[in-house]
């Protein structure tokens, strides 16, 4: 029937306006508004094949040496209580479920310093969604390979929450 | 169309729209938060959760508008259909996973608790009020037009009954 096939047209033309209209509104407020996101990850993080993979990682090694010479920021991407107990000191607390932690400091973050993030172990899935999640917020972050068993493997230092 | 019935579809598009605006202003203030949520649904690729947390707001916002203002409103509705079906569709997704997350439906408040099952529900509820304003709205429009053809076409638009 002619009318229905006008009639869909017309409802896609309308949809597609709407669409358009949302998505130019959206990424014009992001420009203006302070802390919007990174919408395409910047350029000026790592070389062009470590911003091109999904699940950017980081070895154990090259974490001390970022843990110890203060160059990277430590995210925990375990809930809040196992952050409590236990954390790479100096490091931040961002449960990758997002329930608490230091989440609200994020926008405050300054993005030249690397971001180190790390979860239990053998797999590191949350680590690897949270260092996926604030590049896409425009932070160089990485997952730390294998997580807390490596660092503890390695001897390295934890901290509990006072 | 009766009164009756053109009450009914100022009601159910006004609360449909205001649910929508309500949606949308929430996550527009929150942009980091509403990432996040989107990324713990574990379904878009990482490039995609940033972009979808700056537009999808302002999808949900502008429709909500165009829905409660009477604009572009069979497309609004469509549109709302469509997204509510998709939202529901990723919730079903990670229920049968067994992942219960957070909503992020109304609120990008991450302490929230998970439940999947109740915002399932929920959004089952409003895509049905979806499609019934969806319905209204064409029919709406569909009487309009045999009214003017009956009419004739030099009859002005404005000619409203």
């Amino acid at each position: 029937m002619p009318s229905s096939l006008w009639k869909s047209k017309k409802i896609l033309a309308q949809g597609l306006v709407l669409v358009l209209a949302a998505a130019g509104l959206g990424v014009c407020f992001n420009i203006v508004r302070p802390h919007g996101l990174d919408l395409v990850p910047g350029p000026g993080h790592g070389s062009a094949a470590e911003t091109g993979q999904r699940t950017a990682s980081i070895d154990l090694v090259r974490a001390l040496e970022l843990f110890h010479s203060r160059a990277a920021l430590f995210a925990d991407s375990r809930g809040v209580h196992e952050f409590e107990d236990g954390h790479i000191p100096g490091a931040i607390s961002l449960p990758s479920n997002g329930a608490g932690g230091d989440w609200a400091r994020v926008p405050k973050l300054p993005k030249d310093r690397p971001v180190v993030t790390y979860c239990d172990g053998l797999d590191c899935g949350r680590a690897r969604v949270l260092a996926g999640l604030l590049r896409g917020l425009g932070f160089d972050a990485r997952a730390l390979d294998q997580g807390l068993d490596a660092w503890l493997a390695a001897q390295g230092p934890l901290e509990a929450s006072p | 169309m009766s009164r009756t019935r053109r009450a009914a579809a100022l009601i159910l598009r006004s609360v449909l729209g205001l649910t929508f605006i309500w949606a949308g202003v929430y996550k527009i203030a929150d942009p980091q938060g509403f990432a996040l949520m989107i990324a713990n649904y574990r379904i878009l690729p990482q490039a995609l959760i940033a972009p979808a947390a700056v537009i999808l707001p302002w999808i949900e916002t502008v429709c909500g508008l165009a829905l409660t203002f009477n604009r572009l409103a069979t497309g609004a509705a469509a549109l709302i259909s469509a997204m509510l079906t998709t939202f529901m569709s990723a919730m079903a997704y990670n229920l049968a996973r067994g992942l219960d997350i957070a909503c992020g439906c109304f609120s990008t408040d991450p302490a929230q608790k998970a439940d999947m099952a109740l915002s399932l529900a929920r959004d089952a509820g409003l895509a049905a009020l979806g499609l019934i304003v969806l319905w209204l709205v064409i029919s709406d429009q569909g009487q309009g037009q045999a009214r003017q053809a009956e009419r004739g076409p030099e009859e002005p638009l404005s000619g409203k009954p």
